[in-house]
């Protein structure tokens, strides 16, 4: 077979991680990858990191400036896909520009939601690269931004804030925040250590009704009848799988891309991965969205593995993060809320601010969370998907999380090379 | 897929930790006190309730999934060494590749943001040294693996459960590669190398003689190969039967000659295949058929006769001791033999536990090799041309009852039998032990006189 021709959208860490596979697997087709923005690529979650100062734009770069001529392939940088079509292999370009491919990878990433009442009010919002240097500039000469959304990004940017001297509040527009990854009890400590270290957490705001830009800031009614007044008002409701680009060209989409467990979606030479992917879960196999880092990477090999000819399972994502918030380390890995008839192990010490929560089911581990806990994550995470049991141990396990994890992960490897 | 950079490892003994020891752990953060205050990439771990103690460190992945999520790439694998580091001056202090670490190898700072992980002191790591139990070891896999060739054997060979044999054969094999015969004889090996009965299990040419003569057929298969101009390896495999007692005549003579072939002998002491009768190498005190334990005999009464010495007196090329637990020893020590049979002879002596004859269990063949390394009843040592080398040296070496508790042929030893041997050991190893300090030219010239 002579060289194929693989199109990458998108330049983040999915894109990047095709890429990686498809050169160690040997592979010498051509790869071109396309990217919307005009920076050297860099991950969207170290931007909280720009924003608190501890990083430069230069410390984040993913990848050193010859790195595509290394890999022997092409980046252009810069420009939108306006659509594709999957019957001639091609893809245009906003510039009136088109490439034909003979594989495609979806990677374009996640796009957040913002209400247009809050957008023709002047509310920010924080994803992307611009989006970071828009904010600097907007921080200049003014104190109190108010986020809006209790999801991971607006309390890590709320943490960063922070740290920058900023005034800052959250508002949640529900009755809890990191939802996603925490049960309401751990969600109630994480706003109390929020309202110890100077960041109020305020819940239950409901949806925006009414928003107008004022004097040098923002006002904005809720549907609950709460006002905000601010400075600066930022907008971290939520993402969607950045998607526009390919209706209409006969790939299937329910939220995000419907991918299989090689990432392939309904059209044999089209994959997806990364947040635009609704891949299979670990639990189910049910499609769903995980816009995470971790999974992001893990979804692009299996796609570069794929489009290299090396055919790959996906054993599906877990949802999982780790947030680190003025000191305090809060983690989550596998199920977060137990189903009927799971088994809850908690063991918790709240002056201390510690909690500790293992759900599992028929001995196999099915999630954690920790809050302040000497343990790693990985390991709980290595557990959940080698389905370890750990019925004889559970007791042990909540009880000293880090050495019993360890313990029983070396067991289970022993066990792989001595059944 | 072949991974092109191979790193040296740590390798840690599983549950074999001194309870209560963090040693490793201490030195550790000892070291690095100047670069990440507090943090060591070495973890011990002691869990009394399930009786295990042991240690955990970053395994220098091939494909390290820290690197591929770290969101700044700060965390790289050299291309150079191997080693997986972080560059602190890039790291976020996010906490995903602790996420993501399988392994338990990342140290996440929560309080400091940042995270951390052994660097292997960049080649030297300074946890080996000080573990009083000689848990922790460096393993040199990088010299190993890019040698490693294409596996000559077919998979289920004919020996018995748990035989050392079968690797054995197979890393010879891998390290040695395609152009070799292999001259053996009757013997456990048989069944495979000849494959009696049904076709053999492997692709390499096998001369098969009499235990009399293989290394003269060795030296006639030599002579044969230079004559037509072909650079092919020969390789006597024989059992300690054949090479201390039953051809011992023609190897001494081959080394004498300097023959430039390889000998392995795999000893276990004793003639494990005909029924488990005693040879010159059995040791002091083991019951076999014919040194049984009753009334007028407590097993074998004399000590083993210590043939790689002997050949080593011979002034050889190389001669060297190797055994299965200590894997990146032996093939170096087999690399090193290819090397040195183009100047003479050269000869590797495997000690090779016999499930069977010697009463183990099945599955701890190599758990048996490793006590016998570490009590110092088969120390590792290499000569070459007379000048000798200890190549692993055990700190604190277990008492010989250690070593006697996993066999059975020894079980009928009373205290004072297994201090006699344990005196067999001190001696044997002292002995060695002077003959490291001839090392050096001094040495060699002197013995020549």
């Amino acid at each position: 077979m002579g060289k194929r021709k693989h199109l990458i959208i998108g330049c983040g860490s999915a894109a990047l991680s095709a890429l990686k596979q498809t050169r160690k697997l040997g592979s010498e087709d051509e790869v071109k990858l396309v990217t919307m923005e005009d920076y050297s690529p860099y991950s969207p979650a170290s931007l909280p990191y720009l924003v608190s100062g501890r990083m430069k734009e230069s410390d984040i770069q993913l990848v050193g400036d010859d790195y595509f001529d290394q890999m022997k392939a092409t980046l252009i940088r810069g420009r939108r896909v306006d659509s594709i079509d999957t019957r001639s292999q091609k893809v245009n370009y906003d510039n009136g520009e088109s490439d034909t491919y003979d594989t495609l990878l979806i990677a374009s990433g996640s796009e957040p939601v913002v209400p247009q009442v809050l957008k023709e009010a002047g509310a920010l919002e924080f994803h992307i690269m611009d989006d970071y240097i828009y904010l600097t500039k907007q921080l200049k000469n003014r104190t109190k931004v108010t986020i809006l959304g209790g999801g991971l990004v607006g309390m890590e940017l709320a943490v960063a804030l922070n740290e920058r001297g900023h005034e800052v509040n959250v508002i949640a527009p529900r009755e809890r925040i990191l939802r996603r990854y925490f049960d309401a009890e751990v969600g109630s400590y994480i706003i109390d250590l929020f309202a110890q270290n100077g960041v109020p957490v305020s819940l239950n705001w409901g949806e925006v009704i009414e928003a107008r830009r004022y004097r040098d800031g923002i006002q904005a009614k809720f549907a609950t009848g709460k006002r905000l007044d601010t400075h600066i008002l930022i907008a971290c409701i939520g993402v969607k799988p950045r998607v526009l680009f390919a209706d209409g060209s006969g790939i299937r989409i329910n939220q995000g891309i419907l991918v299989d467990s090689r990432m392939r979606t309904n059209i044999p030479n089209v994959f997806a991965a990364g947040d635009v992917a609704e891949a299979p879960d670990f639990f189910t196999g049910n499609n769903g969205l995980n816009p995470i880092l971790p999974t992001a990477v893990r979804q692009g090999k299996i796609a570069g593995s794929n489009m290299a000819g090396t055919e790959v399972e996906y054993e599906g994502w877990l949802p999982m993060n780790t947030f680190n918030f003025f000191g305090h380390l809060a983690t989550s890995v596998g199920k977060s809320t137990p189903s009927e008839g799971d088994e809850v192990l908690i063991e918790k010490e709240h002056g201390e601010q510690r909690y500790e929560k293992i759900i599992c089911r028929d001995g196999k581990l099915l999630g954690a969370t920790f809050l302040n806990t000497n343990v790693d994550a990985g390991v709980i995470q290595y557990l959940i998907k080698e389905r370890v049991n750990i019925d004889p141990y559970k007791e042990l396990l909540i009880k000293k999380p880090k050495d019993v994890s360890l313990w029983l992960m070396l067991e289970a490897e022993r066990r792989k090379v001595y059944p | 897929m072949r991974v092109k950079t191979f790193c040296d490892t740590i390798k840690i003994e599983r549950n074999e930790c001194l309870p209560d020891c963090s040693a490793c752990q201490e030195k550790c953060v000892e070291v690095k006190q100047e670069i990440y205050p507090g943090c060591a990439g070495i973890k011990v771990i002691h869990i009394p309730e399930v009786n295990s103690h042991t240690a955990v460190i970053c395994n220098q992945c091939a494909e390290p999934a820290c690197a591929e999520v770290c969101p700044s790439g700060a965390i790289t694998k050299s291309e150079v060494d191997g080693i997986v580091r972080i560059d602190e001056a890039k790291c976020l202090g996010c906490g995903l590749c602790a996420l993501t670490c399988p392994y338990g190898g990342i140290h996440y700072d929560a309080g400091a943001k940042k995270a951390f992980k052994c660097d292997l002191c960049d080649g030297d790591p300074q946890c080996v040294s000080v573990c009083p139990n000689d848990v922790i070891s460096l393993i040199n896999v990088r010299a190993v693996w890019q040698y490693l060739h294409e596996d000559q054997f077919a998979g289920g060979v004919a020996f018995c459960a748990g035989c050392p044999l079968e690797l054995t054969l197979r890393i010879l094999s891998k390290v040695l590669g395609r152009e070799t015969v292999i001259v053996g004889t009757p013997s456990c090996s048989a069944p495979v190398l000849y494959g009696q009965n049904i076709g053999t299990w492997h692709r390499l040419p096998y001369y098969s003689c009499l235990m009399t003569g293989v290394a003269s057929s060795a030296t006639g298969l030599v002579r044969y190969y230079r004559k037509i101009g072909k650079d092919v390896r020969v390789v006597c495999f024989t059992g300690d039967g054949c090479a201390a007692d039953v051809g011992f005549q023609p190897l001494s003579g081959a080394a004498e000659r300097n023959e430039n072939f390889i000998y392995i002998c795999y000893d276990n002491e004793g003639y494990m295949n005909t029924g488990i009768q005693r040879s010159s190498t059995t040791p002091f005190g083991a019951a076999t058929t014919t040194t049984p334990v009753g009334v007028a005999a407590r097993g074998k009464g004399t000590p083993a006769k210590n043939l790689p010495l002997i050949i080593a007196m011979h002034r050889v090329p190389y001669v060297a001791t190797a055994t299965l637990s200590h894997m990146e020893d032996f093939v170096k020590k087999l690399l090193k033999a290819e090397e040195r049979r183009k100047e003479g002879f050269a000869y590797i002596h495997v000690f090779s536990p016999c499930p069977v004859g010697w009463g183990i269990e099945s599955d701890s063949s190599i758990q048996v090799c490793r006590m016998a390394v570490r009590t110092n009843y088969f120390p590792l040592w290499e000569a070459e041309r007379g000048r000798f080398r200890l190549t692993h040296t055990v700190a604190t070496p277990r008492p010989i009852t250690e070593y006697t508790k996993l066999i059975r042929k020894f079980r009928h030893l009373t205290k004072e039998e297994l201090a006699q041997l344990q005196e067999e050991v001190n001696s044997n190893l002292a002995f060695l032990r002077h003959l490291t300090e001839f090392g050096g030219e001094e040495g060699t010239s002197s013995a020549e006189g």
